[in-house]
C-alpha cells in the first residue's frame, strides 16, 4: 500500500527536479575524459559522396546559410563541419543568407576559417550578404545572380569579385547547401531546385529532419543532415578522412546527448508508473 | 576564467533566462524585454542598411526619373499599405493586398504542385522494389504507409470493414511519424541545452577544455 502511495506521489513531482536532473545529466560527461563516436550512418555518408560530386565539378557551390542565436548550438558544428569539409577541397564558395540573425554569425565562422585555410576574399569564396524576399530571390537566381545581389556584405558591386564573373546564375554552380534551422529547404526545393534542376543538400535541425526525408527518397535532396547527432557523425567522418585534426562540438556534446536521454527516458517511465498507480488506486476505491 | 567582457556579459544573461526554471522572475523579464528589443533593433537596421536604402532609396536618388523610375511602383505600393490607418482612405490598402497575393499565389501554386507533390508521388510510385532484403522492405513500408496514411484521411466514407482496419492503420502510421518528430525534438533541445552549458563551463569559467 505505501509503494502504491509512493508511486502516485510521483505524478506530483515538481518539474524543477526533472529540470536537475537533464542538468546534472549534460554537464556532468563534461568532466569524464571518455570519448563517445558517433558511427556515420547511411545518409551522412550520402551527404558527404553528394558534396564530394559537387565539389569534383570545378565549379563553385553556393552555400546558403539560415540560422539565428537561437540554433546556434547545434547549427554552427554543422556549418563548420560543412566548411571544413568545402574550403579543404579549395572549391570556390558563394555564400548568402535569407535571415536577417544569420549574417554576423556566419562573419566570425568565416574570419576563423579565413586563418585557418588562408582564404582569399573574392576568389576563393565571396559572402553575398542578406537577400530578402527569399521565395522570389531563390527562383530569380535561376536565371540572374545579378539582378537580385548588386554588391556583396562588403558593399563591393559582385561584377567586381572575381569569383562571380563566370557564374550568372544557379546553372554555372555545382550544387546549392542549404544549413538552415528553418524550412527555407523546403523553399529552396519549391521554387529553384525542381524548376531548375539542380542539385540540392541540405543541413537542418534534428527537429526539422524528419519532414525532409520523403524529399530525400526522390531525389530532390541529394544528401541531408539533420541535426547535432548527424553534426558529429560527420564530424567522425572528417576526421578518418583527415579533413578534421580534431573533434568538433558536436561530438563533444555526445555523452551529455547519451545520458541526458537516459534521464528522459527514466521520467517517461516514473510518471507513466505513477499515472497507473494513481489509475490503479482509483479503480480500487 | 575568460576576461572578455561580452562573455561576461552572455553568460549574465544565459543565467538569467535559465533563473526562469526556477521560477518567473525580474531578472528573467529583464533578459526577455532585452532579447525582443535587440532583435526588432537589429533586423530594423538590417533591412534599413541592406535592403531599405540599397535597393530603394538610393537609385531612386540617382535616377528617380530615369533607368530607375520603375522603383516608383513599390514606392506608391508602399503607400496603398500605408492606406490602411487613415479612416478616409483605408479601403485602398486592398490594392496593395491583391497585388500582393497574386505574385505570391501565381508563384508559389505551380511550384508547390511540381516539388511537393508531383515528385512526390513520382517518387513514392517509382520506389525501386529492387537492392538488398532491408531496402526492399524499407521501400515496402514506405508504399503501405503512404497508402495507408492517405486512407486516414479519406472522410467521405465510413471508416468499417476492411477499409476501417485500413485507416486504423494509417493512424499508427501517423502516430509512429509524430513519434519520430517528436524525438527528434528531443534531441534537438538537448543539443541547445549542450551548446549553453559549454559556453558556460569553458568558454565562461574555463572549467573544462
Amino acid at each position: 500500500m505505501k509503494l502504491s502511495v509512493a508511486l502516485q506521489k510521483l505524478n506530483a513531482l515538481d518539474r524543477r527536479w526533472i529540470f536537475i536532473g537533464v542538468f546534472v545529466a549534460v554537464a556532468v560527461p563534461f568532466f569524464i575524459p571518455v570519448s563517445f563516436v558517433a558511427e556515420p550512418t547511411p545518409t551522412t555518408l550520402t551527404f558527404d559522396r553528394a558534396l564530394g560530386e559537387a565539389l569534383n565539378r570545378n565549379q563553385p557551390i553556393v552555400l546558403d546559410v539560415d540560422f539565428g542565436p537561437q540554433t546556434m548550438a547545434e547549427m554552427e558544428p554543422l556549418l563548420q563541419a560543412v566548411l571544413h569539409r568545402v574550403f579543404q577541397s579549395k572549391r570556390p564558395v558563394i555564400l548568402l543568407t535569407f535571415m536577417t540573425e544569420s549574417a554576423a554569425p556566419l562573419r566570425t565562422v568565416l574570419a576563423r576559417m579565413e586563418q585557418t585555410y588562408q582564404l582569399r576574399y573574392g576568389q576563393d569564396y565571396v559572402f553575398l550578404g542578406y537577400a530578402s524576399a527569399y521565395a522570389y530571390t531563390m527562383h530569380g537566381l535561376g536565371t540572374s545572380f545579378g539582378n537580385y545581389f548588386h554588391a556583396d556584405d562588403r558593399g563591393t558591386p559582385i561584377e567586381k569579385l572575381p569569383l562571380m564573373k563566370n557564374v550568372h546564375s544557379l546553372r554555372d554552380v555545382s550544387a546549392v547547401v542549404n544549413i538552415a534551422s528553418n524550412s527555407f529547404p523546403k523553399f529552396w526545393i519549391q521554387y529553384a531546385v525542381t524548376p531548375f534542376d539542380i542539385d540540392f543538400l541540405a543541413g537542418t535541425t534534428a527537429v526539422q529532419a524528419a519532414e525532409y526525408f520523403p524529399f530525400l527518397q526522390t531525389g530532390q535532396l541529394k544528401g541531408l543532415l539533420g541535426g547535432g547527432r548527424a553534426a558529429a557523425e560527420y564530424e567522425t567522418l572528417l576526421l578518418r578522412s583527415g579533413v578534421l585534426t580534431r573533434r568538433g562540438d558536436a561530438t563533444r556534446g555526445l555523452g551529455s546527448q547519451s545520458l541526458a536521454l537516459l534521464v528522459i527516458l527514466a521520467f517517461i517511465a516514473i510518471g507513466n508508473v505513477g499515472w497507473l498507480a494513481a489509475r490503479r488506486a482509483g479503480r480500487t476505491s | 576564467m575568460s576576461g572578455d567582457p561580452y562573455v561576461w556579459v552572455a553568460a549574465i544573461l544565459t543565467l538569467g533566462v535559465f533563473s526562469f526554471l526556477y521560477r518567473d522572475n525580474a531578472f528573467f523579464c529583464f533578459c526577455e524585454h532585452l532579447v525582443v528589443g535587440l532583435s526588432s533593433g537589429y533586423m530594423f537596421c538590417t533591412y534599413w542598411d541592406g535592403v531599405f536604402v540599397p535597393e530603394l532609396l538610393a537609385p531612386l536618388w540617382q535616377s528617380g526619373t530615369g533607368e530607375n523610375a520603375h522603383l516608383w511602383v513599390p514606392v506608391a505600393i508602399c503607400f496603398l499599405w500605408a492606406c490602411k490607418y487613415v479612416e478616409k482612405t483605408k479601403d485602398m490598402y486592398r490594392l496593395a493586398l491583391a497585388f500582393w497575393l497574386a505574385i505570391d499565389l501565381g508563384l508559389s501554386i505551380p511550384t508547390h504542385m511540381d516539388a511537393g507533390v508531383l515528385a512526390q508521388i513520382a517518387g513514392t510510385l517509382r520506389a525501386p522494389l529492387h537492392g538488398s532484403p532491408v531496402e526492399v522492405a524499407g521501400h515496402l513500408v514506405m508504399i503501405l504507409g503512404t497508402s495507408l496514411a492517405l486512407c486516414y484521411f479519406f472522410f467521405s466514407r465510413e471508416q468499417k470493414g476492411l477499409f476501417g482496419v485500413a485507416t486504423k492503420g494509417g493512424t499508427w502510421v501517423l502516430m509512429i511519424g509524430f513519434g519520430a518528430s517528436f524525438g527528434y525534438v528531443i534531441l534537438s533541445r538537448i543539443y541547445l541545452l549542450i551548446g549553453r552549458l559549454l559556453f558556460l563551463l569553458r568558454d565562461w569559467l574555463g572549467l573544462v577544455g
